[in-house]
């Protein structure tokens, strides 16, 4: 089984994205990530690209919204900024401001039982049918620096995926069939 | 400064950057006003679209009046001598940019990062050069 992390961007926004079209339809996601640049390896700077499509992807298929867009921003500042991720969401209908705050305000706390550095710094504040999420991801600092929270997350989120499908195979709901790496 | 048998090429990016301002809501006739009284007055380079590039149509850096391909089509056509280029910016706009720009006509790439980020240029540039595009 081959499973796609997406993108660090990616993987601190579009819980939030899924936390905004659970409430109500989204017809347009937007997510701004800035990371630092020292964090940031050569592997996605020959390919930021890819970086973004695929983020714009998943904030579709996986956030929930109709149209999705992503911005990627390289911040070179010394000493390194901590990511931040910017969340925009425009709804197709006024938002329920109580229930989008309980849902933003619960899937926080799901990330962090395996992210414990991811942390709202502000919102969601609404501006008619724009709804909008401010984020921070602190690493654990444990090998990596504690600003460089996007390169935990996704090691911290495939963890978290490989436990998830090992729960499945030991409740016996499902099992791999060996297959040659692509 | 010596200038001599040095070329000089003015490059205006009124209708790129000076969109900022006009909070990206620019007429089509008042672009297309614009780049042809600039083009009468002889500027080899214009530079067209959102104010932040292609793709730059956003919640962050706001919506546009047109789109990109909306005020390239209208502007490229009209050029007499003037050569149209735009602002892409790794990050924010991806090689679907570069492609619209190429079919509507766009000359000249100018690919733009940090002094410090230079790298998260090479792909965009590559691309641009290999689809036979003046890349900077």
């Amino acid at each position: 089984m081959n499973v796609n992390m997406v993108t660090c961007g990616g993987q601190a926004t579009i819980p939030m994205v899924a936390a905004a079209s659970r409430v109500q339809a989204v017809a347009y996601g937007e997510i701004v990530a800035t990371v630092s640049s020292r964090s940031v390896g050569p592997g996605t700077r020959k390919n930021i690209d890819e970086f973004t499509r695929t983020t714009a992807g998943a904030i579709e298929k996986v956030g929930g919204a109709k149209k999705g867009k992503a911005i990627i921003i390289i911040n070179p500042a010394e000493p390194p900024l901590i990511i931040r991720d910017t969340i925009y969401c425009l709804t197709e209908g006024e938002p329920d401001q109580a229930k989008m705050t309980a849902s933003v305000h619960e899937m926080i706390k799901e990330v962090q039982e395996y992210v414990p550095g991811y942390k709202l710094v502000n919102g969601p504040v609404f501006d008619g049918k724009r709804v909008s999420i401010f984020l921070e991801v602190e690493g654990l600092g444990d090998y990596l620096p504690k600003y460089a929270g996007n390169l935990d997350i996704t090691t911290a989120a495939a963890a978290r995926t490989a436990e998830t499908i090992a729960e499945e195979i030991v409740a016996g709901k499902l099992v791999l069939e060996p297959a040659l790496a692509a | 400064m010596n200038l001599k048998e040095k070329k000089v090429a003015a490059h205006d990016i009124m209708l790129r950057d000076g969109m900022q301002p006009k909070r990206h809501v620019m007429t089509l006739k008042h672009m297309k006003d614009v780049a042809t009284g600039l083009d009468r007055a002889g500027v080899p380079y214009i530079e067209v679209t959102h104010g932040d590039g292609p793709g730059g149509s956003s919640v962050n850096y706001g919506f546009p009046a047109h789109t990109d391909e909306e005020y390239l089509s209208a502007v490229v056509p009209l050029m007499k001598q003037a050569k149209v280029s735009a602002l892409l910016i790794p990050g924010i706009w991806t090689v679907d940019h570069l492609l619209m720009a190429k079919d509507l006509g766009v000359h000249t790439i100018r690919v733009a990062t940090h002094c410090a980020g230079a790298d998260f240029s090479e792909q965009h540039i590559n691309k641009a050069r290999s689809l036979d595009m003046d890349t900077v």
